[in-house]
């Protein structure tokens, strides 16, 4: 037990409790007691004071009236009598003393003349009275006076008394009364303090020895007890404790037993559960081991099928392209047919057992969405053509373009829902439209086509993995049944949500959110707002004359890669490795690099990076070919200025879009085509908006926004022969900015912005 | 008072004027009625305050068979009024009646009055009733009954013992007076001044009379009361019996007026038994008193 250093010892309570309320009450009821006796005292005196003179006042009146000094004489003695009063005094009717009997406190004058006056001084009081006449109504009959010229009854003086009263007796009695009542108080007060201490220490003492066994308990000392020698409560407390020590010595050594029993136990738990531990974490440990075989499993099968069906799919693309039989033509596209369904099987399959251990993470990477928009719609455009079906972009976007977050991903998620719509739209068209929400907190993407759609039945089951609406579907059109499971995963993974509305014979619309997504803040490129919507019909464009420098170690790859560029008139150099790829490209800039990701002495990542050291991303786009579609790491890739990542098994007419798409000049003329069927004022708004950024760059400094804004400018400014003039200034100056000739760049700014549009 | 106040005038009626409604004056009127109906007269009686006749003016009184005044101011009123009915005066001393109708014009129509003053002769016959011994008493008399002495001092002559004559004026110190007239006579027979004066040395009698041991006879009860050994006086019903008594003779015939005060026929005697200890005194009863003293 401690004892805070502010708190009262039991005693000291006690004894504060006691006296504290005692001394109080005391000191008030002595106070009292000596006021009130000090002033009955003082009253007595005054009321024997006020007595003596009425008694003389009254006694007097014969006397004062027939100035017999004996009698006043008799009456002032018999009052003096008294010890307190010193001195009578009688005043005839005209204040003159008349006698003074007793002691001489000098001539007083008459201070009140109607009525009674008393005054205190330091050692006397003085008391003066009138004396009147006290007259007697004697008549029985009182009318006549009036008449009689009588004036009512009138006080007739008869002289004054002044008594003088010692107060000197009143002091000493008021001093026997304080001396009495203080002597009083304190025999009591410390009469009490006896009894107060006295009975502290009976309580106080009893407690110290509790308090010291208890101490010695809590030390451990389980033997210590209490000597019980008090009574009542102290002795029940005092038994308590020791009744109290015995249980928990008795506990005590119960708890010794039971804790070595336990200890014991514990050990052996302990050591079991280390001998499990060893067991998990070696368990553990083959899991690992047997998820890495998994992946890399999954890995070299991914490879090793994309790589024949690479080859596969690219002949059989040629093979159409050659002139065959009908029968031929037939069987060919069946090959065809079959090749694409088997590589998109593998893709779906190899996805869905990413998204099902959840391994597969979401990209947050800097890309353009119109560009995303372009490669989504250019890759579907020949599929699209080819059925007769429109398919159509609307923007309607009023925030930036330019974001952040994994567009491949986006890309496939776009890309299942516009190949589903054109696969099962005979005629119409398919509409793409994307917006943002009121609070630019995402995007909202719609695929609607005017297909054969679903009755609420079907549309039930859709999301189930390996799930069609029926095998005649599956006969007609292919599929998996995983490509919606696997993009409502990839929804999900976006934070949005998967709507699908759909009318059996009407048609579908695929609307879904994207939110983990966010605006590319640091971007310097300004905000492109669509006023008003817009409808883009799409067209594509020859690689005729270019030069492409392919490097695959694969050598029906290689000649596969050949057949598709030269098949688009490009003029192609094909090397085995990197080495001879950084050769080639020395000897002679290409047009573009097409690069494998997996060859000898050389990969294709680690060309690209060497690659990087001679040219930019803009003088030399890089393709990256690759069927390793679990191990390539697309940011790495990026990382090192790959431009386009184009997985295994080619589809020819992917890469060709993307080869297209990355030189810049067709990329250019590409734009302009796209822009075809937007109206003149919008173009010429747009125009003369990008010539004002064009000019703010160049005041800059900012040859990145500059050079960009060139290029839009070359593609708007190439879709119009009206414009013509205008696209070759941007062309000569866009060659500027890529030889960094800055010094020059004034002169094309200066006719750019001369020109009116 | 009980009585209602007419407004409807009788005036073949009898009006009795009081001053005021005090028991004092219900009382002698209680003592006219009761004669009046002890004798038959049915003749109503209106009994009119001094406020009614101030607020109502004379017409109250007038053309009355016969008003009844009662006290001094309701004299003195009545004087001055200008009513012309016959009238009795009551409840009034000698001194009073005489000057009121000295500083009043003369009005027909008195028929008689009582006085409230006792001839000297019931108080000399009383002194000796009381102290059979009686060798020499003394006549306190006040300033106002000093002028008129004569008229009182008439006819003691007859009785066996020596009245001294004691006047005390309004300058004189009465103390010195009246130790002398204790000093000297056996009993002191006060008589009725000014109430000024008789309230003023009343005090002064009385302690004497205790100092001296000697008996006062005085004439009045409260005199009595207050500490004279014996007073006689007339009571208020008294005076009201003997003025009925006259409005019964007038009322039954017109040309019965006695046309002076009367003193007063019927009078009481009140014994201070406290006093007549104190002073080692016995006195006869107060019915043996009365049946010696000569009316």
């Amino acid at each position: 037990m401690k004892e805070s250093n502010n708190s009262l010892s039991i005693k000291q309570s006690i004894l504060l409790l006691t006296l504290l309320p005692s001394l109080f009450i005391a000191a008030v009821l002595t106070t009292y007691l000596i006021l009130s006796r000090q002033s009955d005292a003082q009253n007595e005196l005054l009321l024997q004071a006020n007595s003596a003179i009425t008694y003389l006042a009254k006694s007097s009146e014969l006397p004062l009236f027939s100035g017999d000094k004996a009698a006043l004489e008799r009456l002032a003695n018999a009052t003096i009598f008294r010890t307190d009063i010193k001195s009578v005094t009688f005043y005839d009717l005209n204040g003159k003393v008349l006698l003074v009997f007793g002691e001489e406190f000098g001539n007083t004058p008459i201070q009140s003349i109607n009525s009674p006056y008393s005054e205190e001084t330091v050692s006397h009081w003085i008391f003066q009275t009138p004396v009147f006449n006290t007259e007697l109504d004697v008549d029985d009959f009182n009318d006549n006076e009036d008449l009689l010229g009588e004036s009512k009854k009138q006080q007739k003086y008869l002289g004054w008394i002044q008594i003088v009263a010692d107060k000197t007796p009143l002091l000493a009695k008021k001093r026997s009364i304080l001396y009495a009542g203080v002597g009083i108080a304190s025999f009591l007060f410390g009469l009490l303090a006896l009894i107060a201490l006295n009975y502290s220490r009976s309580i106080t003492f009893p407690l110290g020895q509790l308090i010291k066994t208890v101490r010695e308990l809590e030390s451990g000392n389980l033997h210590a007890r209490i000597l019980v020698s008090s009574k009542g409560e102290l002795k029940e407390l005092a038994d308590g404790v020791n009744q109290l020590a015995d249980k928990v010595k008795i506990s005590n050594d119960g708890l010794k037993i039971k804790i070595n029993e336990a200890t014991q136990k514990l050990t052996l738990t302990l050591s079991e559960l280390e001998a499990r531990n060893i067991e998990l974490e070696v368990t553990g440990n083959e899991l690992v081991k047997a998820s890495n075989v998994k992946d890399e499993f999954l890995a070299s099968v991914s490879h090793e099928l994309r790589t024949p069906l690479t080859s596969i799919i690219g002949y059989t693309e040629l093979l159409k392209k050659a002139k065959l039989e009908v029968k031929q033509e037939t069987q060919v596209d069946t090959i065809y047919q079959a090749s694409k369904i088997l590589l998109h099987l593998i893709e779906n399959i190899l996805d869905f057992s990413k998204l099902k251990s959840e391994s597969l993470d979401l990209e947050y990477i800097p890309f353009n969405l119109k560009e995303l928009l372009d490669e989504v719609t250019s890759l579907h455009l020949p599929a699209a053509k080819a059925k007769n079906v429109i398919l159509k972009l609307v923007v309607d976007i009023n925030s930036s373009v330019d974001l952040i977050g994994d567009p491949s991903r986006l890309e496939q998620i776009l890309n299942n829902f516009v190949q589903n719509a054109i696969k099962f739209t005979e005629q119409g068209t398919v509409k793409i439209s994307v917006s943002s929400f009121d609070d630019n907190s995402g995007l909202l993407f719609s695929v609607k086509d005017t297909g054969i759609g679903m009755d609420v039945q079907n549309q039930s089951g859709l999301f189930e993995p390996f799930n069609q609406l029926d095998s005649s579907i599956s006969r007609r059109f292919g599929g998996t049944g995983l490509g919606l499971v696997i993009c409502k995963k990839l929804v999900s993974q976006f934070g949005g949500t998967i709507e699908i509305k759909s009318e059996k014979g009407s048609g579908t619309e695929v609307t879904f959110s994207i939110k983990n997504i966010y605006r590319n803040e640091v971007s310097n490129s300004p905000e492109i707002t669509f006023n008003e919507k817009t409808e883009t019909p799409l067209d594509d464009e020859s690689l005729a004359g270019r030069l492409i420098i392919v490097a695959e170690d694969n050598s029906f790859v290689q000649k596969l890669l050949i057949g598709i560029f030269e098949n688009e008139g490009a003029r192609v150099i094909a090397v085995d490795d990197g080495f001879l790829a950084l050769e080639a490209i020395k000897k002679q800039k290409p047009d573009l690099l097409v690069l494998d990701y997996q060859m000898p002495f050389l990969d294709g990542i680690r060309t690209c990076e060497k690659v990087r050291g001679i040219y930019s991303e803009d003088d030399l786009p890089v393709v990256l070919l690759t069927a390793d579609v679990i191990n390539i790491n697309n940011t790495m890739a990026k990382d090192v200025g790959v431009n386009q990542i184009i997985y295994k098994p080619i589809v020819g007419d992917e890469l060709v879009v993307c080869a297209r798409k990355l030189i810049s000049c067709e990329n250019i003329n590409k734009i302009g085509k796209v822009l075809d069927g937007v109206s003149e004022d919008i173009l010429k708004d747009e125009l003369n908006r990008l010539k004002k950024i064009i000019s703010t760059s160049y005041k800059s400094k900012d040859y990145i926004s500059l050079k960009k804004h060139i290029h839009q400018l070359c593609g708007i400014a190439g879709s119009s022969s009206e414009n013509k003039q205008i696209w070759e200034i941007a062309k000569e100056l866009d060659a500027k900015l890529n030889s960094q000739e800055y010094d020059c760049l004034e002169e094309y700014i200066f006719k750019i912005n001369k020109i009116s549009i | 008072m009980g009585e209602a106040i007419s407004e409807t005038h009788n005036r073949r009626g009898v009006s009795v004027l009081v001053p005021q409604n005090s028991s004092q004056y219900q009382r002698v009127l209680n003592g006219i009625r009761k004669e009046l109906n002890k004798n038959g007269i049915s003749d109503p009686v209106n009994v009119i305050t001094l406020s009614n006749l101030q607020r109502s003016g004379s017409r109250v009184l007038d053309n009355k068979k016969l008003v009844v005044i009662v006290g001094s101011r309701s004299f003195d009123q009545y004087l001055k009024s200008d009513v012309n009915s016959p009238y009795i005066t009551s409840l009034i001393t000698q001194n009073a009646f005489n000057y009121i109708s000295v500083n009043n014009k003369n009005k027909d129509g008195f028929v008689g009055g009582v006085s409230i003053d006792q001839p000297t002769r019931r108080f000399l016959s009383l002194a000796k009733l009381v102290v059979p011994d009686l060798k020499n008493a003394a006549l306190v008399f006040g300033p106002e009954v000093t002028k008129s002495k004569e008229i009182v001092l008439k006819g003691l002559k007859n009785y066996k013992f020596i009245s001294n004559l004691i006047e005390i004026l309004l300058n004189d110190n009465p103390i010195n007076k009246l130790r002398k007239a204790y000093e000297s006579n056996e009993v002191l027979i006060l008589f009725p001044d000014r109430k000024k004066f008789n309230n003023s040395i009343s005090r002064w009698i009385l302690t004497l009379s205790y100092q001296y041991k000697i008996p006062v006879i005085s004439y009045s009860k409260k005199y009595a009361k207050a500490g004279a050994l014996v007073s006689l006086f007339s009571t208020s019903e008294q005076i009201g019996r003997q003025t009925a008594e006259m409005m019964i003779s007038f009322l039954r015939n017109q040309s019965n007026k006695t046309n002076k005060l009367l003193e007063p026929k019927y009078f009481d005697i009140y014994i201070n038994r406290s006093v007549e200890s104190a002073l080692n005194l016995t006195l006869p009863s107060k019915f043996e008193l009365l049946k010696n003293i000569p009316n």
